[in-house]
């Protein structure tokens, strides 16, 4: 079996729902993204419009972020899910370059989400190492669970998709 | 963020620039090119001096190399997927340069009671092209670390190795020639080595250029690309930094060297290595920041 997410760009209405679901799901640091969604305004007035593009890591079943790897911390699972191994990983964001997609950001361990310094969940590090690279793990540990990925249950729309009884997922 | 505004389809957000490799990148791959190329000229042309600074060079490269990660300390992790990554085979190319370049060196910079082998027996000759073949690799495999992603298409290019080997060696030879009063004489005739600077910074105005064109015909990141080096934000680092003042200025100076000669010109030629220098800084500097993903969709 191989995971798939499939995204339908025409439900999106860019309530950024998956992106906070991400942030609360895996408490990443702050400037860290898994979920983007990036924005454009099209058309002119009166027809103006916004069109909305989601973003995150599509898994490739052939990830350049895997090959330039140097030190292997970049792996891909038998079911599809490309992770980082995060002590393995030098940061040297090679990853970064080779992704077409902008998934990956680098954390330096700097900045707090409060001027007065970071909270105690901050503190608590939740897993993140910094001078790493970081990016969407598909939600491993909610799958591991049954569960979907956060972003996908939260979606107000439905507009993410990885039930594989979908057509256009298969 | 730097972006420029997107064009076609409406889900493209824009071009992005890569952001993820800065100043410390670019410093390494100036000094990692610049310093093979003046080591493996230095052993070729048989002055030490000249080669041990090559060595200096490249291990300040590598120091700025080790300063841009974000682990340092689990650099030596950088040596374990060589199977498949450039940046890992060039771990192990710059190692192999540092460590046959010092051996290269020992017997002709060190008295011959010192060294327990000689510079010219089989030992040596053996150390000596290992060193070689390493810095041949210093130079030409950083092309190869940009170009094999198509996210970043103006790097995607089969010229950019060409266009770096070019380089090094260019600025190389340019060191060579400004401090051949201090390093002593060469084993080429000078007039015979400024015609090949001659050809090398002929060689790299056409490589450089023909990389432009090529990209100008290539994807809408690519044609991006071009227009910020042509007349976008980077126009004047390149077209005069690069272009006049690296390439073209020091292609009349020692064109003047080549014709005009005398030993005078050794002022111009050293004025003609800073610049040089300073171009090849450039244009990594710039070839990086004019870096931009493909738009999304």
């Amino acid at each position: 079996m191989r995971y798939g997410m499939a995204i339908d760009l025409g439900q999106c209405i860019g309530c950024y729902a998956c992106v906070i679901a991400c942030k609360a799901e895996h408490g990443t640091p702050p400037g860290v993204f898994w979920a983007k969604v990036m924005e454009k305004e099209v058309g002119r007035y009166p027809a103006a419009s916004r069109t909305f593009l989601p973003v995150l890591c599509n898994h490739c079943a052939e990830p350049l972020c895997e090959e330039v790897c140097p030190s292997g911390a970049t792996y891909k699972r038998k079911d599809g899910l490309v992770l980082i191994n995060q002590e393995a990983c030098i940061g040297c964001r090679a990853c970064m370059e080779a992704c077409p997609y902008g998934a990956r950001t680098f954390w330096n361990g700097e900045g707090t989400y409060y001027p007065e310094g970071a909270t105690p969940f901050e503190l608590r590090g939740n897993g993140f190492i910094s001078g790493t690279v970081q990016k969407c793990t598909f939600c491993v540990e909610r799958l591991d669970r049954g569960l979907e990925p956060a972003c996908v249950e939260t979606c107000p729309t439905s507009c993410r998709v990885t039930d594989p009884s979908v057509s256009y997922l298969r | 963020m730097q972006t420029v505004p997107a064009v076609l389809d409406e889900f493209a957000i824009g071009f992005t620039v890569q952001r993820a490799w800065g100043s410390l990148v670019v410093m390494y791959l100036f000094l990692g090119g610049t310093g093979a190329g003046l080591f493996l000229l230095g052993i070729a042309l048989g002055t030490a001096p000249g080669a041990l600074i090559g060595l200096l060079l490249v291990g300040i490269g590598g120091l700025a190399l080790l300063a841009d990660l974000g682990r340092p300390r689990n650099f030596w992790r950088a040596f374990t997927h060589p199977r498949t990554s450039w940046i890992s085979r060039g771990t192990y190319f710059i190692t192999l340069l540092l460590l046959f370049g010092v051996l290269t060196l020992f017997p002709r910079l060190l008295p011959a009671d010192q060294v327990p082998w000689l510079a010219g027996g089989v030992l040596d000759s053996v150390i000596r092209w290992l060193a070689l073949v390493a810095a041949f690799l210093v130079m030409v495999y950083t092309g190869f670390v940009l170009s094999p992603s198509p996210a970043i298409p103006f790097w995607n290019a089969a010229l950019l190795p060409l266009i770096f080997l070019a380089y090094s060696v260019m600025t190389g030879l340019g060191i060579l020639l400004a401090l051949d009063p201090v390093l002593g004489p060469l084993s080429l005739p000078l007039q015979a080595l400024e015609a090949y600077q001659v050809a090398l910074i002929g060689a790299c105005l056409l490589l450089v250029l023909g990389h432009l064109v090529i990209m100008r015909g290539s994807t809408t990141a690519a044609r991006a690309s071009t227009r910020l080096l042509i007349r976008g934000p980077l126009a004047l680092e390149f077209v005069g930094g690069v272009v006049a003042l690296g390439l073209i200025l020091p292609l009349v100076i020692t064109l003047g060297a080549l014709l005009g000669r005398g030993a005078t010109f050794s002022t111009f030629l050293g004025v003609a290595a800073v610049l040089k220098l300073a171009g090849d800084y450039l244009f990594r500097s710039v070839l990086l920041r004019a870096g931009l993903y493909e738009p999304l969709l």
